[in-house]
């Protein structure tokens, strides 16, 4: 079946499976390859969008569902070939280290700012509590943010 | 054959889908749903029907005698509710403290109530809350006490052609004081699922007399249940420390919990009566006479 959605600001037109799930589209249909795939059961975050605004985590999106809506991943946060505040920081706070977590991570701290510009660090923490990351200790991530909004 | 999908825009037009296939599977948020598809677990998959455009039943609205919460209001706008927070505490913490955000924002009420997990963090909360399930089909509406929903894991007394539409709350009387508290524990703060969760509702009159009481409690049976040969203790008696005493003391006679990956029936059975102890006594208000609980 034939869906269209809003992908980082452009009209998209995919033919998808009923049961296909976002992630697999947005990868491999749309070569938008920073969101990962890591549980695909909702534990890690790794795979997070934004659909509609509001952050979700894509493998448990079934395509169809997306229809009419708009979806935004960290590709769609690039503005004049600038990568956003939040990966500058992340870079530069060495919130980041592998990797694998770093997409979905700047999504949840996305929807985080867009709602609460100036978050608590208990704030910080419960927004990014659906991200997995086996490498930072997440202390570093929250330092990134800190001085975001600092 | 393949899958078929429908994205009915009205409630009326998903009950008619549902009547001409009533062997489809409902989506809401897809939190449950999908995993299991993910993991291979779905046999025989005929169709989907997903309900996530249908408007009236997203509404969160008070009516004199109840709060009324649609089946697809997400833990998100729960936990962003006001009126949730200060009239049906519970049901707001449940949300609150649920899954992760991204799991908040596509989650649903309903969507956890018809999962029917035996640890289902809601599904406590609206048992304590005294709550009715609406439940509609194209020939019937009934409404049905969360407390008579459950049958069974993963089984409710939903039948084919049926879609719950949403939850119920009444309210408390007049002169009657309504104390709550949700206790929960699990591996972790963010995203695990229930080792033991806990709702309590009490209602006081003015004399401080225990008008009624209500206890749900999660991972203890194959559902969630009430507790009520617990919540007889309570009744129409002044709540006391010993009261609350001997309903820990009790509380092993009627739950029967099971070795999981998430912990050991051992381990539930002690932790049930801290957290027990813990939810009487909030609820009725003792918790702030004594310092340690």
């Amino acid at each position: 079946m034939e869906v269209r959605f809003v992908l980082n600001g452009t009209e998209v037109k995919v033919d998808v499976k009923p049961t296909a799930i976002l992630t697999d589209i947005l990868r491999d249909k749309l070569g938008v390859t920073s969101v990962k795939k890591g549980c695909e059961t909702g534990d890690c975050g790794a795979c997070a969008v934004l659909l509609d605004g509001e952050l979700v985590n894509s493998c448990l999106v079934l395509a169809p569902t997306v229809a009419g809506k708009s979806v935004t991943t960290v590709e769609g946060l690039i503005v004049n070939g600038e990568i956003d505040i939040i990966q500058k920081r992340l870079a530069e706070y060495h919130g980041t280290q592998c990797g694998y977590c770093t997409p979905g991570m700047v999504m949840a701290i996305k929807a985080l700012l867009n709602k609460n510009p100036k978050p608590s660090e208990a704030e910080i923490r419960r927004a990014i509590s659906g991200n997995l990351c086996r490498c930072t200790g997440y202390q570093k991530i929250v330092e990134a943010v800190q001085s975001i909004t600092a | 054959m393949s899958v078929q999908y429908y994205s009915p825009g009205s409630f009326t037009e998903a009950l008619q889908v549902l009547e001409r296939n009533s062997n489809y599977t409902l989506l809401a948020g897809g939190t449950d749903v999908v995993p299991r598809l993910n993991l291979r677990q779905v046999k025989d998959l005929q169709g989907l029907i997903y309900l996530g455009n249908i408007v009236e039943m997203k509404k969160i609205v008070e009516h004199n005698e109840h709060i009324f919460i649609g089946a697809l209001v997400t833990h998100a706008r729960i936990a962003a509710s006001e009126l949730l927070k200060q009239k049906a505490y519970n049901v707001w913490y449940a949300s609150y403290h649920m899954g992760t955000p991204a799991i908040r924002n596509a989650g649903t009420i309903g969507g956890n109530l018809v999962n029917a997990s035996p640890a289902g963090d809601s599904c406590v909360a609206l048992l304590a809350a005294g709550a009715l399930a609406s439940i509609k089909s194209l020939h019937e509406n009934r409404l049905v006490p969360v407390k008579e929903f459950f049958v069974d894991k993963g089984k409710t007394v939903l039948k084919p052609g049926e879609i719950l539409y949403g939850v119920h709350l009444p309210k408390a009387a007049t002169g009657i004081k309504k104390g709550c508290s949700y206790q929960r524990i699990g591996t972790l703060k963010g995203s695990s699922t229930a080792i033991i969760n806990i709702a309590v509702e009490i209602e006081q009159d003015t004399e401080g007399m225990c008008r009624a009481c209500r206890i749900g409690a999660g991972a203890v049976a194959s559902t969630s249940v009430r507790l009520y040969s617990l919540e007889e203790i309570f009744v129409d008696k002044k709540m006391s420390w010993s009261l609350i005493e001997q309903a820990v003391n009790e509380v092993d006679a009627y739950i029967n919990p099971i070795d999981d990956t998430y912990a050991t029936a051992w381990y539930r059975r002690k932790v049930i009566k801290v957290l027990l102890k813990r939810a009487l006594a909030e609820a009725s208000g003792l918790a702030s006479e004594q310092e340690e609980v």
